[in-house]
């Protein structure tokens, strides 16, 4: 189990590095630094963006800002500044006095963690995974229970549309039935405290994973209810109520785990879009928003959150097989 | 096993003259012909592309001409009044945008574009592909576990992300500027989706070459090259064709999620230009008017979701269909 850890920790540093590399080689091919293209002020004078360019290391070679970027670099005092394998992102170019790590975890003053970019992120994310097994697993078992009924057929024919259409345009039918149909809520929110403006958004964008779940739980089931130890529950009495919901849901929930790694990751950076489309201050409409912006170090420090938490997402994943299913060895 | 069936089923028809053979193409046909929602799905994704092809002809009005301020935010044909307090005009039928070009035009222009945005690269990924995960899959060895390696990392980082990443850096050089975009579009969508591909494939070549006439193959003093091309890629078409139906879908939703963000194919002004407008720029422009043209993001929202459906039950039939074994 220790091992099992240790190595896949370990596999994080070269995914990590790539990841830095790749992204690092990519801001430098890109033609224009982040001062050159601001919309709003006139031409920086050729002195500032020397003073700025020196200011954010960015006369030195590249390889010794990108190790400086990674690791950290001695100041012009000679003190060491710890780089990204400390947490410290580097100082945003256009969101002047402020470092990534701060904009993206640093709530406004006198809120709670969960108002910071990353916490409106963290809610919408959770509500979405949420409410999708909430809603796909029981739909996904009465399917299965009731095979063949008119439920059943309903249910599969969300299911398959569920799949087949993304949450990207999921987002704009759903802007179109409840803002400008329904108007039960406007076409951009304005506030974003508590729970129930992201009730909708969280819906739209766990709707696949929802319909993955649902399909995967009626055929786990269907299959599981031909089992020798369902049928040795019955024979022994057991309430149906319990042969259900230990005996086959508890068998049939290790496939979905599987599924909750990819799901976990689509969730996180289907993010960007989603917020993007409906507005959630979070750290993917940040991140477009400093795409259009050329804040480069932002865009490299969001890359690197994002890819920290599916590779955390991934190994919680595969750490939750061995507690459903003891029958399961990591190693 | 397109291999071996043949001259089973031909030795098959000398015993028993009255039953006709099949090849396991015929078989394939016939069970997808039976899928009634696969069928449809197929039929709606033909129709998509003879539009694609005809989008020009089919085009009611030019689709960059502006008809002015008095005939904009005209409603599509099942709103009588649009809210901007405009009447519906025939001759618009699905209505018109915040400059008074024609919406229907536009959508028939955005289709052809987004098809061949979903085509083209799954062309080259393909190529790629199953190339490099024949190869590693069926020669084993350094480069095998090398490529293993590439695709572990590719694995942890979502495709969406680097394809941002490669769209907002590089869109500004030359490669980005040169014909609307499209060749950079092409580039990046497929050096990030390469390596799932090819992971599908090395196991399909791992799976085969153990195989009784792979063997019989080499034994026979086959080349590597002659297996590959005449065992391996034969027996791994129907992942593949599996694999292209569920890919198109997504390339198609990839551009329309990047033309949303601002980062996708670049429109043209010029009408002859191949590319006018594609389906992720007319989401942006249709979410951008929305309070007083909804009309318009609704037909674009339903033209994408019809066609990835389409794609979806089609996909779903051709698993069925050519592997009876995988089906759900």
């Amino acid at each position: 189990m220790a091992t099992f850890l240790a190595r896949r920790l370990l596999w994080f540093i070269p995914v990590l590095f790539v990841v830095a590399l790749i992204t690092f080689v990519l801001m430098k091919a890109a033609p224009g630094g982040p001062w050159d293209r601001d919309a709003e002020s006139k031409q920086v004078d050729p002195r500032t963006m020397e003073l700025l360019a020196r200011k954010y290391g960015l006369d030195k070679p590249a390889w010794r800002q990108f190790i400086g970027y990674l690791v950290g670099d001695f100041d012009d005092e000679g003190q060491f500044v710890c780089g990204a394998v400390c947490g410290n992102l580097g100082p945003s170019y256009r969101q002047r006095g402020k470092t990534v790590q701060q904009i993206l975890f640093e709530p406004p003053p006198e809120k709670g963690f969960f108002d910071s970019k990353f916490g409106h992120t963290a809610r919408l994310a959770v509500l979405a995974l949420v409410i999708a097994l909430a809603v796909g697993i029981p739909a996904g078992v009465f399917s299965a229970l009731r095979q063949n009924s008119w439920l059943d057929y309903a249910l599969t024919f969300i299911t398959n549309i569920g799949i087949a259409v993304p949450s990207f345009v999921v987002a704009f039918f759903s802007i179109l039935i409840f803002a400008v149909g329904l108007k039960w809520m406007p076409v951009v929110q304005k506030s974003w405290a508590g729970l129930t403006p992201f009730i909708i958004p969280a819906i739209v964008f766990g709707f696949g994973t929802m319909a993955q779940t649902a399909r995967l739980m009626r055929s786990t089931i269907l299959e599981v209810m031909r089992q020798d130890y369902v049928r040795t529950a019955r024979a022994k009495g057991l309430v149906e109520q319990a042969v259900i919901w230990k005996h086959m849901l508890r068998n049939a929930l290790i496939p979905i785990i599987t599924t909750l790694g990819p799901a976990v990751a689509g969730l996180l950076t289907g993010s960007i879009v989603i917020e993007n489309i409906f507005g959630v201050p979070g750290v993917g409409r940040d991140f477009i928003q400093s795409i259009g912006n050329r804040d480069y170090s932002m865009i490299m420090g969001t890359t690197l959150f994002y890819v920290i938490l599916i590779l955390l997402g991934n190994l919680s994943v595969d750490l939750l097989y061995g507690v459903v299913d003891p029958r399961i060895r990591v190693d | 096993m397109a291999q071996a069936t043949p001259s089973l089923s031909r030795s098959a028809t000398a015993a028993a003259p009255a039953i006709a053979s099949q090849s396991q193409r015929q078989l394939a046909w016939r069970r997808l012909r039976r899928n009634r929602a696969a069928l449809i799905g197929g039929i709606v994704v033909t129709i998509y592309l003879l539009t694609a092809l005809f989008a020009s002809s089919l085009a009611p009005h030019n689709p960059i001409k502006d008809y002015g301020a008095s005939r904009a935010f005209l409603p599509p044909f099942w709103q009588p009044e649009s809210p901007a307090g405009k009447t519906y005009d025939p001759t618009f039928p699905l209505g018109t945008d915040q400059q008074g070009r024609d919406v229907l035009s536009r959508i028939l222009y955005g289709t052809r574009t987004s098809i061949v945005a979903g085509v083209l690269p799954v062309t080259i990924v393909v190529l790629i592909g199953t190339t490099l995960g024949f190869v590693s899959g069926y020669l084993g060895g350094g480069a095998d576990n090398l490529l293993m390696r590439i695709t572990d990392i590719f694995y942890a980082v979502p495709t969406e992300l680097l394809l941002i990443l490669v769209m907002v850096t590089l869109g500004d050089t030359a490669l980005g500027k040169a014909a609307n975009g499209v060749p950079l579009f092409l580039i990046a969508l497929s050096a990030v989706s390469w390596s799932g591909l090819a992971r599908l494939m090395r196991g399909s070549a791992l799976s085969l070459k153990n195989l009784a006439f792979v063997e019989a193959a080499q034994s026979l003093g086959a080349s590597d090259f002659h297996i590959i091309s005449r065992h391996i890629l034969p027996n791994s078409v129907g992942v593949l064709v599996v694999w292209i139906a569920f890919a198109i879908p997504r390339f198609i939703i990839a551009e329309a999620i990047l033309g949303y963000i601002g980062l996708g194919l670049r429109p043209s002004l010029n009408p002859n230009d191949f590319f006018i407008t594609s389906w992720g720029r007319l989401f942006l422009d249709a979410y951008s008017i929305i309070g007083s043209q909804p009309g318009f993001l609704l037909a674009v929202a339903a033209v994408v979701s019809l066609l990835v459906i389409s794609f979806t039950f089609l996909g779903d039939g051709l698993r069925d269909a050519l592997d009876p074994r995988m089906k759900k």
